[in-house]
């Protein structure tokens, strides 16, 4: 995909919103590592607590949100890409191209 | 009060106090059957000298002493024996119940806690960035980038929400199980105690005639129980929290709190289509 013209301006606005979701994307990344600490842990709150299934409960959790954030990264870089991509469709340097739309959408989690 | 950071720890505590029981009540048997020996042998040796029927000896008669051996052989013994016994593959038994790591969930906690920092994203809100943005860029691609970077962002404050709960009800449970060790070991600890006493007052054959073996056997008794209670206690504890008190960990486990259903939010197709084409993408002149 080539470039629509030289927008210097506004791309520059599109590739800062492009970085605040790479910033983004490492606070979710950090997040998820941190998370994934507590997958399979639940047998920590002992036998009493999982007789009241309270071990299934914080398991079952901890592997959603763990892969909910894993998904958020996904799709933070997408968002980041998307704009980066637009930004240099728009900034008229040789150096730079758009990304194509179905190789961005490869970015988002299926 | 004694402090146990992990379970090793209270097994260790446990068994110390379990030997102590023992100790205690094999060693005041065996004092007890030194003062009916000692009595014993003193009529023996005052009866070659005066073979009366009815020696009587500081107070006790030999058939004193006779009663207080049957009753010592036949009661006492076998019933603080038994006793012991069962008290201590109870408390055994009843202990492994109140295993659990409070320590890894600690950690854990300080994790979720951790994880919730991470997501409470300390930078310009979204609505300003896109506020900013507009003023530069505008069209179909910006109005669906608006709409799914609104979305996104709280899904982060939503998840966020979620690992503070977590981080929360992990801790909580953490210190209740420690909490409880701590209880556990202290009443054990003042129950010993207890029957000790019972157990040393009997110091004389009269005294031993007069022990009232099942204030000594409940005694010994009220350990088990104490040790019931404590795990009743945390029994009720995790019942309060999973199902009745706070649903919090059920409210997590469905979704009810923090992202919805436990997943991140989609971005809309047609979204992702605007936001993905360039051409879609307008400059504000």
């Amino acid at each position: 995909m080539g470039d629509i013209g030289s927008f210097a301006v506004q791309s520059r606005e599109l590739r800062q919103e492009g970085a605040e979701w790479q910033t983004r994307k490492q606070a979710v990344q950090d997040a998820h590592d941190l998370a994934d600490n507590g997958v399979g842990k639940g047998y920590m709150f002992g036998y009493l607590a999982n007789v009241a299934h309270l071990g299934e409960y914080h398991d079952t959790f901890i592997s959603a949100v763990t892969d909910a954030l894993a998904d958020g990264v996904k799709t933070f870089d997408y968002m980041s890409a998307a704009l980066t991509s637009a930004a240099n469709a728009y900034d008229g340097a040789d150096s730079t191209a758009a990304e194509s739309a179905a190789h961005l959408k490869d970015r988002l989690p299926r | 009060m004694t402090d146990i950071t992990d379970w090793d720890q209270l097994a260790e505590e446990v068994r110390k106090r379990c030997q102590e029981l023992f100790d205690k009540v094999w060693g005041e048997l065996n004092r007890m059957a030194d003062v009916l020996n000692d009595a014993a042998s003193h009529f023996d040796w005052v009866g070659v000298l005066f073979p009366i029927p009815k020696l009587i000896w500081d107070g006790l008669t030999s058939d004193d002493v006779e009663r207080a051996i049957d009753k010592f052989n036949n009661e006492i013994r076998p019933q603080l024996e038994q006793k012991a016994k069962d008290v201590v593959a109870d408390i055994t038994k009843v202990v492994g119940t109140l295993a659990g790591d409070p320590p890894g969930l600690k950690r854990l906690s300080f994790d979720y806690a951790a994880c919730r920092e991470k997501l409470v994203y300390p930078a310009p809100s979204i609505q300003s960035e896109i506020q900013q943005l507009g003023k530069s860029w505008k069209g179909q691609a910006f109005a669906a980038y608006s709409v799914a970077a609104g979305e996104q962002v709280k899904a982060m404050s939503d998840a966020a929400l979620a690992m503070e709960r977590a981080a929360d009800m992990t801790n909580k449970g953490a210190a209740k199980i420690l909490q409880l060790w701590v209880d556990l070991n202290d009443k054990l600890i003042g129950g010993l105690v207890d029957v000790a006493k019972l157990l040393s007052d009997a110091t004389t054959v009269d005294k031993i005639l007069s022990l009232e073996i099942p204030v000594v056997v409940s005694a010994i008794g009220d350990l088990i129980a104490f040790v019931q209670s404590i795990a009743k206690t945390l029994e009720d504890y995790w019942i309060g929290v999973g199902f009745a008190d706070q649903l919090d960990w059920i409210k997590l486990n469905n979704g009810a709190i923090g992202l919805p259903h436990n997943t991140w939010p989609v971005i809309h197709p047609g979204e992702v289509d605007d936001i993905s084409d360039p051409t879609d993408w307008g400059v504000v002149a």
